[in-house]
């Protein structure tokens, strides 16, 4: 049963198509990440199942109930803001307090649940600072306890992370997702960071121009994208341009590759044939679907080594892991590369 | 050690030119006895009870533009940066208006319109009251726009009113405990020198109220007629109006205002 149904959303802003035809269904307890490059809608969509933003048309239904009309204070949705939001003028403890004095909760309750809040994100020591006597990370803990307190039916996360320097992202990622978990609240997180969303993720919305490209669990984003801006946006991909030799093999270059999907299109025909850097390996002979190439760069990341070739006209990036007793190719050699058939995506448009 | 000269010799400058005329108005008004320093001109003016009268009205017109200023321009400029953004020039144009027109003309058109038939607003003392808070409103609205509008220029408004809708606060609790405590400053500011101008104002008083109702009138009144008291009263009324502000500052210090966000 879903929790949470957004129902042929759409946005426009003048004559301009902020969110056209957005449907999902979310279920209790899921952390659905919305992610995309900037402008594609992803925050405006955030904004409306906040109620800061009036849908053109469609429904926001939360628990059976229609919520579109519903004022931002009545939604009983939290939200946490990329630029952290705490009152200026409040301290720790009162920022996280306020929604429970808001909901005229009394003293000795707002107490214990400060303290359970501050408990939850390890920042006990804290109650009486003010905002700026916190760094970005603590403020942004603050922030998530905040919203957290009075216990909202969803809880909405605008790019949290963005603000913070990449180390502190990781920890606090990792404490996003742990608060998550242990109190299994339905979750919306908004990025454009691709590792984030699919760290955090029980299910990844990849928009593009205001529409869902695809919905699926990260692993199937990552390995089945089903549009050449999916497989592009998520990750990096090697997209070879191919002709249709038959309905399972196509030609790159001068090398038949053979693919698992059953191609569609006519013969002779020019398809896109993406295949991940990292699915790419030093050709054996047992190895299918085999490309031979210049190498034009190298460049070593520690864990894997990144090869730049140039085959029949095309640039190919390969990752290899970075082997101790294996020499490291050299620049302006020919390097032979394969991957297994059932790698090897063809992409629609 | 000349890098440190040319600092010093400005300040002492100004130093000079701001209390050196408050010295030599204090100096006279110690000699309405002749050849020695002496307070009999302050014995005078705390003998007439017009002093102190006119000085609690003015003060009080003060406090009451200050507080009718802040009901009015703080709901109206969050509308505007919330809402109405591109308004914002026009607003602030119409803000800066009262700097062109002189008093006189004010109070001019206000007796045109106000104390004849239909609205003869100024037939009673009330209505008097309330058109000379309105002027006073008038001339303060540039000051107190500007420092209301810097204030909120300087907090990110929109995320902190979302913050506080998404925690269930209407738009009475946003107002009283987000927005107003984070402008306190701005506000304060804006009203020092709002309090300056009642307790200065001459023109709209003086035609509205006659002679010795506010504290302007009556010192321009006594100005006339006599030497030392106009000196006793303006040592006086600078010494109460400073004492003044520093209340309202003691009252607004107690804030943090210091904007959070991505540090």
């Amino acid at each position: 049963m879903s929790f949470l149904v957004l129902q042929d959303v759409r946005k426009l802003f003048g004559s301009t198509v902020a969110v056209a035809q957005f449907d999902l269904e979310i279920t209790r307890g899921e952390f659905v990440s919305f992610l995309g490059p900037s402008g594609c809608g992803k925050t405006t969509t955030l904004r409306m199942v906040a109620g800061f933003e009036q849908l053109t048309a469609g429904k926001i239904i939360l628990d059976g109930v229609d919520i579109s009309a519903t004022p931002p204070n009545k939604r009983n949705i939290g939200m946490v803001f990329q630029s952290y939001a705490l009152f200026p003028n409040m301290t720790v403890a009162d920022n996280v307090g306020f929604g429970l004095m808001v909901a005229g909760r009394s003293k000795n309750e707002i107490k214990s649940r400060v303290g359970e809040m501050l408990d939850l994100i390890a920042m006990t020591d804290y109650t009486a600072r003010y905002p700026y006597q916190l760094s970005g990370g603590q403020q942004q803990r603050v922030a998530l306890a905040r919203a957290l307190a009075l216990q909202p039916q969803v809880l909405l996360l605008d790019e949290p992370l963005s603000a913070l320097d990449a180390q502190i992202r990781d920890t606090l990622r990792q404490e996003i997702r742990e608060i998550q978990r242990r109190l299994g609240i339905t979750t919306i997180y908004v990025t454009h960071d691709q590792q984030e969303a699919m760290a955090l993720s029980d299910r990844i919305v990849v928009m593009s121009n205001g529409r869902v490209a695809q919905v699926g669990a990260p692993h199937e984003i990552y390995n089945a994208p089903r549009t050449r801006f999916v497989a592009s946006f998520v990750g990096t991909l090697n997209i070879l341009t191919a002709t249709v030799v038959d309905a399972l093999n196509v030609r790159v270059g001068e090398a038949v590759w053979h693919v698992t999907a059953g191609l569609t299109q006519a013969v002779g025909s020019t398809v896109e044939c993406a295949v991940r850097p990292e699915l790419l390996h030093v050709a054996t002979p047992e190895l299918p679907n085999q490309l031979t190439g210049i190498v034009q760069d190298v460049v070593f990341l520690g864990a894997t080594v990144r090869v730049t070739l140039l085959a029949h006209g095309q640039r190919v990036l390969v990752d290899l892991f970075n082997d101790a007793t294996h020499a490291i190719p050299q620049i302006n050699t020919a390097m032979t590369v394969g991957c297994d058939p059932r790698t090897v995506l063809v992409l629609a448009e | 050690m000349l890098r440190r000269f040319w600092p010093w010799l400005w300040v002492s400058l100004g130093v000079l030119y701001f209390f050196l005329p408050i010295y030599a108005t204090f100096v006279f008004s110690l000699k309405a006895k002749k050849g020695i320093f002496s307070l009999l001109a302050y014995d005078k003016v705390f003998a007439d009870p017009r002093f102190g009268s006119s000085f609690v009205f003015s003060t009080q017109m003060a406090l009451l533009t200050i507080f009718c200023c802040m009901l009015l321009l703080i709901p109206t400029l969050t509308v505007l940066h919330l809402f109405l953004r591109r308004l914002r020039p026009v607003v602030e144009f119409v803000a800066l208006v009262p700097f062109v027109i002189p008093s006189v003309v004010l109070v001019f058109g206000y007796l045109r319109v106000f104390a004849r038939p239909p609205l003869s607003i100024t037939n009673t003392t009330l209505g008097t009251y309330g058109l000379l808070l309105a002027g006073y409103m008038v001339l303060s609205m540039p000051y107190m726009y500007r420092s209301i509008d810097a204030g909120l220029r300087a907090i990110d408004l929109r995320t902190l009113v979302e913050a506080s809708q998404s925690l269930g606060a209407g738009w009475l609790t946003i107002f009283v405990r987000v927005i107003f405590p984070n402008i306190r400053v701005a506000v304060l500011n804006g009203s020092f020198v709002t309090f300056a101008i009642v307790i200065g104002e001459l023109t709209l008083a003086r035609f509205l109220l006659g002679n010795a109702v506010a504290f302007a009138p009556y010192l321009a009144e006594i100005g006339r007629a006599r030497a030392y008291e106009p000196a006793a009263i303006t040592v006086l009324s600078l010494l109460l109006t400073w004492g003044i502000v520093v209340i309202m500052q003691l009252i607004g210090r107690n804030t943090t205002a210091t904007v959070a966000g991505p540090r």
